[in-house]
C-alpha cells in the first residue's frame, strides 16, 4: 500500500503477539485524512491491541507505523501522543483525585510550569494555565459537565462522567488522529447521544477518528467506513453501509447461520 | 531555655525533612527506603569539606543541596524505569552501603565514632551553633521548604507529578514521560534533604552514621504516615510527633533505655491504629494502597 496524500495513517504488515500466541498477522489498515472509521470485529479479534499499537503502548513485533509517511514504530507512547495521535482507553486510566479540568490541562501538550523551576514562577505559566481552563471548561460544559462538577476529583463522578472526561481528554489538545476504545461503553442513552453529538461534530470540523464500537446504530451514524477485524487481519474495509450489510461481516459477527432474518 | 530552643531546632529539621519525604511518599506514591542517607549526605559531604579542607559554608551548603538532589534523582530515574517495586529493593540498598562507606571510610567520614570540628554556620556575627540563631537557621529551612512544596503543589509540575502517581498510563497519552515528573519529585526532596544535613551538621558539629542509618528513614516513613501524605499539615504533625513523643515519655521517669523501647512501641501501635482506622493519617489527603 504505497503512502498518499489523504492518507493521515496507514499500517503495513503490522505482526504482534504476546508470547507465542499471534493477535495481529500481517495487519494492514489506511486510514484517511478526516474520515471516521470505526472498528469492529469479535472479543479477541485484536481490536484493542491495534489501537495499543498505533498509540505506542505496544511495540509491533514487525511492520511499520506511518503517521503522515513518517515511520514511528518504536517510538515511546508520550513521543507519539506529542506527535498528534491521542487516544482513550476502554477502562479510562484516568486520574481518581485530580479534577476532570486537571485532566484536560494534561490533555494539552505544551505546559511551561512542567518542569523546575519554572513550575515556581507564577508568571511562566498561569496566563496559559487560565486560558487553558477556560478551554476545558468550555468542552466539558459542551459535553454536559457543570463547572461545579468539573471542579470536583473524578472519585466523586459517576461512570457516565469519567466516560466523557476520558473521552473530552482525548479530543481536548485538537489530535491529527484521535482513537477512541468503545467511547460509549456502559454510559446511558443521554450521555451517549451527547458523545455521538460530539463525534458528529468532529467528523465536521474534518477530524479524523478510529473508534472501537460495538453499537451498530451508532456506527452507521457516525462512521464513514467500517474496517471488519477477525483473527488478527482485516477481513474486509469500505464505506460503513457496505460493510455492516455484507454478508461477510454478518456471519463474522452474528454466526455461520445467520440467515438476516433471525 | 536552651532545652526548649534545641527540642524547637530538631523539630524544624524534621519538617524539612518530612515534607522532602511527602513529596516523595505522598505526591508520587513511592516508598524510598534511603531517605536517611541523603540526609546523612548532605551533612557529611558539609562536614567532609568545611572540617578536613576548611572550605567556607557558602560553598558547602550549595554542594549538599545539589548532592542531595542528583543522587536522588538520578537512583529514582535508574530504579521507576523498571518498576515501583525496583525502586524500594534500590534505595534499601543505597541506604546498607551509604551506613558501610560511612562506618568504614574512617579516614574521610571519621567511621563509627563520627566526624568532629565542623565549623559552625556564620552569618551577621551570629554563628548556628548558638541556640537561638541555630532555631532561626532551621526555622527559616521549615519555612522554605514548606514554601516550595506548597508552590509545586499548586503549579502544573504538581498536577503532573500526581497524575503519574494516579495513571501513568494517562499520563503517557498525554505526552508526558511520568519517570521524569516523579525524577524531578525525588530531586527537590533530596535538595531539601541536602540542605537539612548541611544545617544539621552545622549546628551540632559532630555527626556520626548512627544518625542516618535505616531505622532513622523507617521512623522518618512511619512518623510522615502517622501525620498524614499529601498535605502540608501531615509532615509538620508527624515531626510533631517524631520529636514530641520521646520526649514525652522522658518526662513521664522512665529510665533511657526502656524509653526507648516504649518510643517504638507506641509508634507502632498509632501506626497500627491509624492504618486500620484512618488510612490517611492525622491530616493526610492521600493513603498508601
Amino acid at each position: 500500500m504505497p503512502y498518499d496524500d489523504s492518507a493521515v495513517f496507514i499500517g503495513k504488515d503490522i505482526c504482534f503477539g504476546f508470547g507465542p500466541r499471534p493477535v495481529l498477522k500481517n495487519l494492514t489498515l489506511r486510514l484517511a485524512e478526516g474520515k471516521v472509521v470505526a472498528l469492529v470485529g469479535s472479543n479477541g479479534a485484536g481490536k484493542t491491541t491495534l489501537m495499543n499499537l498505533i498509540s505506542g503502548f505496544l511495540m509491533p513485533q514487525s511492520g511499520q507505523l506511518l503517521f503522515y509517511g513518517i515511520n514511528y514504530a518504536g517510538w515511546s507512547a508520550p513521543r507519539i501522543a506529542r506527535m498528534g495521535i491521542a487516544r482513550s482507553f476502554q477502562d479510562m486510566r484516568l486520574c481518581s483525585e485530580l479534577t476532570a479540568i486537571d485532566h484536560l490541562l494534561l490533555a494539552y501538550h505544551k505546559v511551561r510550569g512542567e518542569c523546575l523551576p519554572f513550575a515556581w514562577l507564577h508568571s511562566c505559566w498561569k496566563a496559559e494555565n487560565d486560558a487553558h481552563t477556560e478551554d476545558a471548561l468550555t468542552t466539558l460544559n459542551a459535553l454536559g459537565i457543570s463547572s461545579q462538577t468539573a471542579r470536583q476529583p473524578l472519585k466523586e463522578l459517576s461512570y457516565g462522567q469519567l466516560r466523557m472526561v476520558g473521552f473530552a481528554c482525548a479530543i481536548g489538545n485538537a489530535p491529527k488522529l484521535i482513537l477512541l476504545d468503545e467511547p460509549t461503553s456502559g454510559v446511558a442513552k443521554a450521555e451517549s447521544e451527547k458523545i455521538v453529538e460530539g463525534l458528529l461534530a468532529l467528523r465536521s470540523a474534518g477530524a479524523t477518528i478510529l473508534v472501537i464500537e460495538h453499537d451498530l446504530e451508532i456506527i452507521r451514524k457516525i462512521a464513514d467506513e467500517t474496517v471488519l477485524l477477525e483473527d488478527g487481519s482485516v477481513l474486509i474495509q469500505g464505506p460503513t453501509e457496505s460493510v455492516l450489510d455484507s454478508a461477510k461481516f454478518k456471519s463474522t459477527m452474528f454466526g455461520e447461520s445467520y440467515d438476516g432474518n433471525s | 531555655m536552651i532545652y526548649l530552643l534545641e527540642i524547637l531546632n530538631q523539630l524544624c529539621i524534621y519538617v524539612a525533612l518530612l515534607v522532602a519525604m511527602d513529596l516523595i511518599l505522598g505526591k508520587t506514591g513511592l516508598l524510598s527506603a534511603m531517605q536517611a542517607s541523603i540526609y546523612g549526605t548532605g551533612a557529611y559531604a558539609t562536614g567532609i569539606l568545611s572540617a578536613h579542607l576548611g572550605i567556607s559554608m557558602w560553598i558547602t551548603l550549595p554542594i549538599s543541596i545539589m548532592l542531595g538532589a542528583v543522587v536522588c534523582s538520578s537512583l529514582a530515574l535508574i530504579s521507576i524505569r523498571v518498576s515501583d517495586e525496583a525502586l524500594v529493593l534500590v534505595t534499601l540498598a543505597f541506604q546498607m552501603i551509604w551506613s558501610d562507606l560511612a562506618n568504614n571510610l574512617g579516614s574521610l567520614t571519621g567511621g563509627p565514632m563520627g566526624l568532629r570540628g565542623i565549623p559552625p554556620f556564620r552569618l551577621l556575627g551570629f554563628e548556628s551553633d548558638n541556640p537561638i540563631a541555630g532555631l532561626v537557621l532551621s526555622a527559616t529551612l521549615a519555612c522554605l521548604a514548606l514554601l516550595v512544596a506548597a508552590k509545586t503543589d499548586i503549579s502544573p509540575l504538581g498536577r503532573a507529578i500526581k497524575a503519574a502517581r494516579e495513571s501513568e498510563l494517562f499520563l503517557s497519552s498525554c505526552g508526558r514521560n511520568a519517570a521524569l515528573m516523579k525524577a524531578q519529585a525525588f530531586a527537590l526532596a533530596g535538595a531539601i534533604a541536602g540542605a537539612a544535613g548541611s544545617i544539621y551538621a552545622m549546628h551540632v558539629g559532630y555527626i556520626s552514621p548512627g544518625s542516618f542509618d535505616v531505622a532513622e528513614s523507617i521512623r522518618m516513613i512511619t512518623a510522615l504516615v502517622l501525620g498524614g501524605l499529601d498535605s502540608l499539615w501531615g509532615p509538620i504533625a508527624g515531626a510533631v510527633l517524631l520529636v514530641g513523643l520521646p520526649e514525652a515519655v522522658r518526662f513521664l521517669g522512665i529510665s533511657g533505655s526502656t524509653a526507648a523501647n516504649i518510643d517504638q512501641m507506641v509508634y507502632a501501635l498509632i501506626l497500627i491504629g491509624l492504618v486500620a482506622l484512618r488510612p490517611k493519617g492525622l491530616w493526610g489527603r492521600y493513603a498508601i494502597r
